[in-house]
């Protein structure tokens, strides 16, 4: 974690068989932030983070870590750097918490090479950090939700990564365990990683990142620090939802509060 | 963080105690297996001449039946069994889908195709028969892998695509036993139900390297194999280079059928459910490559020494043996994933 690494993508274009999803975009991920990206569904902001994580060959344009195209280096290079985590990954069963997480160092071993201590600090700093040592030689079926969120996570910290990409890391957990694994991504963040995810709950985007990115159609509608960005206006652009942004009592930072047709105490 | 206490702590762990005792408890039964296919035949050898034989104190009669003749089929039992388990962990790895085996989609039916139209042709040599059960099996899985590239859910793609080429090609096998003339049908039937009589050291040797080498480079590629389970998108984020990767093991695992199909015949069973049956005692890893080794060996051994004996006098080829025991196998393992479905 000694110098943050830069991500950029350069008239990036992006797509699934004849569909293009994303087109033309440019975006610059500041460097030891969180950044969030939102939108509606099919905004194309998955597709975006696919792309960014080399998961999707660019259509047109590229995608660049420090200047060098993710297209030209080796797969193995940019996995020290960058790590991924998707929207809903699957364990093969039977595997233990601790077996997982081991998974995370693949990038730093050949196969000739054996386990070595640096292996260990990765892997013990990953079940600490994330609160999930006493659970390691637990199988992950066995797991609740917001548990196993914790070790997919520990095994992307596994991997040691400067760079972190999250797909929808709160997706299918209740609010509580939401908000833990946003608290668990600032604490990471301290330690100087960067870290861009998806999120589709804007009130968690404004409140846990430093730098919004609002999608619609496959391009981007605004970008920046989330008090310019989530605004009434925008979440009626973004999201075709007329809404108050009202400030957090507990965070000091905004809440967006839908308004809709139905229970308001304002007619329509 | 660093309240927690780290003294002694290492997240290398050797086996668990359990794992050990499965591990031990799977040699001990193909040590077993091994030891029942040595002594039990025609004539019975009991187990103090038969390690007397193997380690060369016995002499005659009994060293040549042991070591000459019944060595060469029990070794021949445990190396294919252990091939086609590790060809089927593959498979299912690859394909995310515990009836994606080699058997199940098709590879060893045309592994019998090709052979069948060396044997049908009239070049009935061994090595011919070998090379045609070979190029069969590769061209199989050619033209399931072509049929199956796209979009959508590669498992179930793979596994019902690989049904219908199987069925095409077994109604062209049999579309070809018809046609031949009766004693070459005859000769091609035997080979065709899968059976190791008349394995001897001399058609072993190119089998067991073969096997060996594969054995090894598989070993290599392991952590692949690893990274795959995770899923396309976790691998490629792991720094794996997913393409290259499955198709470097799917080669391995072609080649591990299609050498045990062009030795001994089309052996079903094996290969689908030595890893399921791995996988239900030991953890993924290392040691499920090693359960699923071992149980495939015991597997086949023991399938080879019922087919020989259960019906005194008239021996079944092994090939059938895990016909029957794979369809209802396989009968099992359906009813029970749809109640798990429903």
């Amino acid at each position: 974690m000694t110098d943050a690494h830069l991500l950029v993508a350069e008239d990036l274009s992006l797509g699934y068989g004849r569909d293009t999803i994303v087109e033309m975009l440019s975006l610059r991920i500041p460097p030891g932030r969180i950044t969030a990206i939102v939108g509606a569904n099919a905004c194309g902001k998955s597709t975006l983070l696919r792309g960014l994580a080399r998961l999707l060959a660019p259509r047109s344009g590229s995608v660049l870590l420090d200047g060098r195209s993710l297209q030209t280096m080796p797969s193995r290079d940019i996995a020290r750097t960058l790590g991924m985590l998707p929207q809903s990954p699957s364990a093969p069963s039977g595997i233990t918490v601790l077996d997982l997480v081991k998974r995370g160092r693949h990038p730093h071993r050949t196969w000739l090479q054996a386990w070595g201590p640096e292996d260990d600090d990765a892997v013990f700093e990953a079940l600490t950090s994330t609160s999930v040592l006493e659970l390691e030689d637990t199988p992950v079926d066995e797991l609740s939700g917001g548990q196993r969120q914790r070790v997919w996570i520990a095994m992307a910290l596994a991997q040691r990564t400067d760079v972190l990409l999250l797909d929808e890391p709160t997706t299918f957990l209740d609010v509580a365990h939401q908000v833990e694994v946003l608290d668990l991504l600032v604490d990471l963040n301290d330690s100087g990683r960067t870290i861009v995810m998806v999120l589709h709950d804007l009130g968690l985007a404004a409140r846990y990142a430093d730098h919004v990115v609002a999608m619609r159609d496959g391009a981007i509608v605004a970008e920046g620090a989330p008090g310019d960005v989530v605004t009434e206006d925008l979440v009626h652009d973004v999201f075709g939802l007329r809404c108050r942004v009202e400030t957090d009592p507990v965070s000091g930072t905004l809440l967006v509060v839908p308004i809709g047709r139905r229970r308001t105490h304002e007619s329509p | 963080m660093s309240a927690v206490n780290r003294d002694g702590w290492t997240a290398r762990r050797g086996l668990e105690t359990r794992e050990r005792r499965t591990l031990g408890a799977l040699a001990l039964l193909l040590v077993v297996a091994v030891g029942l296919s040595l002594s039990v035949g025609s004539t019975f050898v009991d187990p103090a001449r038969v390690i007397g034989a193997l380690i060369g104190t016995e002499d005659g009669g009994i060293r040549l039946l042991v070591v000459e003749w019944r060595l060469p089929r029990a070794l021949a039992a445990v190396a294919f069994g252990a091939a086609l388990g590790l060809s089927g962990l593959v498979f299912q790895t690859i394909t995310r889908n515990e009836l994606g085996s080699p058997d199940v989609i098709g590879l060893t039916t045309g592994a019998y195709t090709g052979a069948l139209v060396v044997i049908t042709s009239g070049s009935g040599s061994g090595t011919a028969v070998t090379v045609g059960a070979l190029v069969g099996g590769f061209a199989t899985a050619a033209v399931v892998a072509a049929l199956v590239a796209g979009r959508g859910d590669l498992g179930y793609r793979i596994v019902i695509i690989g049904i219908g080429v199987s069925a095409v090609l077994a109604s062209v096998n049999a579309w070809m036993l018809l046609r031949a003339r009766l004693e070459v049908a005859i000769s091609a039937s035997i080979w065709g139900s899968g059976s190791l009589n008349g394995v001897g050291w001399s058609q072993l040797r190119t089998p067991l390297l073969v096997i060996g080498v594969l054995g090894l480079l598989l070993l290599c590629a392991r952590r692949g194999i690893w990274a795959l389970q995770l899923g396309d998108d976790l691998a490629r984020g792991l720094g794996t280079r997913v393409t290259a990767t499955k198709v470097g093991l799917l080669a391995l695992a072609v080649g591990l059928t299609a050498v045990v199909t062009a030795a001994a015949g089309p052996i079903a069973f094996v290969a689908l459910a030595a890893p399921h049956l791995a996988a239900a005692l030991v953890r993924p890893g290392p040691v499920h490559l090693a359960a699923t080794a071992l149980l495939g060996a015991a597997l086949l051994t023991v399938a080879d020494v019922v087919g020989q004996h259960a019906i005194p006098g008239r021996a079944i080829p092994v090939g059938l043996v895990t016909l029957v025991l794979g369809g209802a196998y396989l009968i099992w393992f359906v009813l029970r994933s749809a109640r798990r479905l429903t």
